[in-house]
């Protein structure tokens, strides 16, 4: 059965659809990619699926349930972390605690235990940090540990909200345009982390990205978006050299 | 850069991750205990005053420093703590249990405020609380058949266990502990899951949500929490100032609220405690300043408002992370000496990930 799935989703902003009875299934394990020019509507597609607004109408299901409506924090909760395309990180804080509130969805500990820091609390704030830590030494984040965010290079701040999403252990990661802005290098290296958490962490990633060198790289699947419809889906090979797509992307009106 | 080298993850959970830290506090703690030995009943009670403000702003801190909903009207939580407590107090309640009321009671205020502002923030928040505050002022006044009035209200002496604590010694150490209970609480908080993510809503909403924080649930508890210690500390105020009356919980008290919290750095706790010590000592200066002046200058109306609104200038223009940020320059320049160089503290290049230190 499928992690997640969409039954003909869509979201209107006023009298605009910027997603039109979109029904994908992304299956577990999987490396699912979005492509499309700006303003296809896959930002709202995700948004909507993780619950940021509900869908005009539509449903989304994930792990077998229905999570259409729920709230963003609900849908965190049952397993679903992401990255946002304007970075939003918490600035003032230290990229440590960036990386623990991940974990936020995992305590246990009740408000009167973590105010009086009974051992159910420390035992807690310590496990989380541990677990933290792996996340710090899979993405190469040590020597920024306690920096404060906002004096971070771009780059490093996509590390560090790659890994609070990490940190929340999540059963499905998504990552919007993970590689804007990042130098070939970087790119390579996280075409490295996406394979890896697909493969060997037991992760299902959905991303949305216009590196198609990345996107032919790492994805099983691409579904690709125009005015917030589906215009083709398939292997990365089959969807680059559909039609359609290259249509939209050459700007050329054929029929 | 500056590294902070640790060796155990319970370094970053304790209160006091490096041996510095555990000298400073301790030796901290050895002077003010010992401190009313030497000091004259006039400073003890002046400290016993700062005691008590720290305590009030540290409350002021969980909303304002740490979940970022800025309250201009925090007077009317140490007001509700400090006439809930006198009457409890009156009413014959143990001291204990009229401290609880105090704290319950401004958390239930706290709570409803919450409620019912929870669509605001930024500036419509401030004008709400301020609202609030003024709302609190006038009942107080208003509703003389409980509270007094105008006429005011003789608080009871702190009496714990049989043993009056009302004498200027024993009510700073009583005062003391207090605020130390405080410290100790809200640190534990923020050493834990909520406390952060008071932080995370403060920093970024959609991020909080997309990491499972409810919102709506965090900023509720901010609010609460914040009433509760705040009226906590409005319930030793009582006692420090032995009679209430409703302007002493004005605009101008919720002002030097939020001076001290800017003022000693928003988002730390001991950031809210440096900013009571240098608040509570302005009334000091100023009439120490006074006491040099012309007699023609010396009693011209405002100059404490002129040193508030300086000091804040001062502040945001300078060191806008407050005197809790230029502390830890401090801490971080005396921990590397005579190591230290002053490009430690240039913001760091921004490197590209290829460029960086494998
Ligand atoms: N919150 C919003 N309010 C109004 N319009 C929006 C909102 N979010 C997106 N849109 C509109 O929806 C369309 C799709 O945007 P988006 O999903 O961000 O595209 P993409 O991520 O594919 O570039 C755009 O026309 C955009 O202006
Ligand atoms: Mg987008």
């Amino acid at each position: 059965m499928s992690l997640l799935s969409t039954h003909n989703l869509t979201r209107q902003f006023g009298g605009v659809a910027a997603v039109k009875g979109v029904s994908m299934a992304v299956e577990p394990g999987d490396i699912f990619a979005i492509i499309g020019t700006n303003g296809a509507g896959k930002t709202t597609l995700i948004n909507v699926i993780s619950g940021v607004f509900p869908p005009s109408s539509g449903t989304v299901g994930f792990k077998g349930a229905d999570i259409t409506g729920l709230g963003a924090d609900r849908v965190a909760g049952r397993g679903l972390a992401r990255t946002f395309q304007n970075i939003e990180l918490f600035e003032h804080a230290s990229v440590l605690d960036n990386l623990l509130l991940g974990r936020y969805r995992h305590r246990r500990a009740t408000l009167a235990e973590e105010l009086l820091f009974l051992p159910r609390a420390r035992k807690e704030a310590l496990a989380f940090r541990e677990s933290v830590e792996e996340v710090i030494e899979y993405l190469e984040l040590e020597q920024w540990r306690d920096s404060t965010v906002s004096n971070l290079p771009y780059g490093i701040r996509k590390q560090v909200e790659l890994g609070r999403a990490l940190a929340s252990a999540p059963e499905l990661l998504i990552l919007d345009e993970p590689a804007s802005g990042l130098t070939p290098e970087e790119t390579a290296d996280l075409a490295y982390l996406i394979r890896d958490m697909a493969r060997n962490r037991g992760m299902t990633v959905v991303m949305i990205e216009h590196d198609m060198g990345l996107v032919g790289g790492v994805a099983d699947h691409v579904m690709a978006m125009n005015s917030g419809e589906v215009i083709a889906e398939g292997s990365a090979a089959h969807v680059q050299s559909h039609p359609a797509v290259l249509d939209c992307y050459l700007g050329t009106q054929a029929a | 850069m500056h590294y902070d080298f640790k060796t155990s993850y319970s370094q970053d959970v304790g209160l006091f991750p490096r041996t510095e830290n555990r000298v400073f506090f301790a030796a901290l703690a050895v002077l003010l205990l010992a401190a009313p030995l030497v000091l004259s009943n006039f400073y003890i009670t002046e400290f016993t005053g700062i005691f008590i403000f720290a305590i009030i702003v540290v409350g002021y801190m969980l909303a304002a420093g740490m979940a970022g909903l800025i309250s201009l009207g925090h007077a009317a939580f140490v007001g509700i703590g400090a006439y809930t407590h006198a009457l409890a107090v009156e009413a014959g309640w143990p001291f204990l249990m009229a401290l609880a009321a105090a704290a319950s009671v401004s958390a239930v205020f706290g709570f409803v405020l919450a409620v019912l502002s929870l669509r605001l923030s930024g500036l419509y928040l401030g004008v709400a609380t301020l609202i609030f505050g003024l709302a609190v002022e006038h009942v107080l006044t208003a509703w003389d058949a409980v509270t007094g009035g105008a006429e005011g209200l003789l608080v009871g002496s702190p009496v714990i266990f049989g043993f009056d604590l009302s004498g200027y010694t024993a009510f700073y150490y009583l005062s003391l502990v207090a605020l130390a209970f405080v410290i100790w609480i809200a640190a534990n908080l923020m050493r834990s899951a909520t406390g952060k993510a008071l932080i995370a809503i403060r920093d970024s909403e959609p991020a909080a949500q997309s990491l499972g924080v409810n919102l709506i649930k965090l900023k509720v508890l901010a609010f609460t929490l914040s009433g509760a210690v705040t009226g906590f500390g409005g319930a030793f105020l009582a006692h420090r100032v032995g009679f209430l009356t409703p302007e002493g919980f004005n605009i101008m008290m919720s002002l030097q609220i939020v001076l001290a919290a800017v003022i000693g750095g928003l988002g730390s706790i001991a950031g809210a405690v440096m900013g009571a010590v240098l608040i509570g000592f302005i009334p000091e200066i100023v009439s120490t300043v006074k006491s040099v002046l012309p007699q023609s200058l010396a009693y011209q109306p405002g100059p404490d408002l002129l040193i508030y609104g300086g000091l804040l200038a001062v502040f945001v223009m300078f060191e806008p992370l407050g005197l809790y940020g230029r502390w830890k320059k401090l801490e971080a320049k005396l921990r590397t000496f005579p190591m230290d160089r002053k490009e430690t503290f240039v913001r760091t290049r921004t490197y590209m990930k290829s460029e960086r230190a494998r």
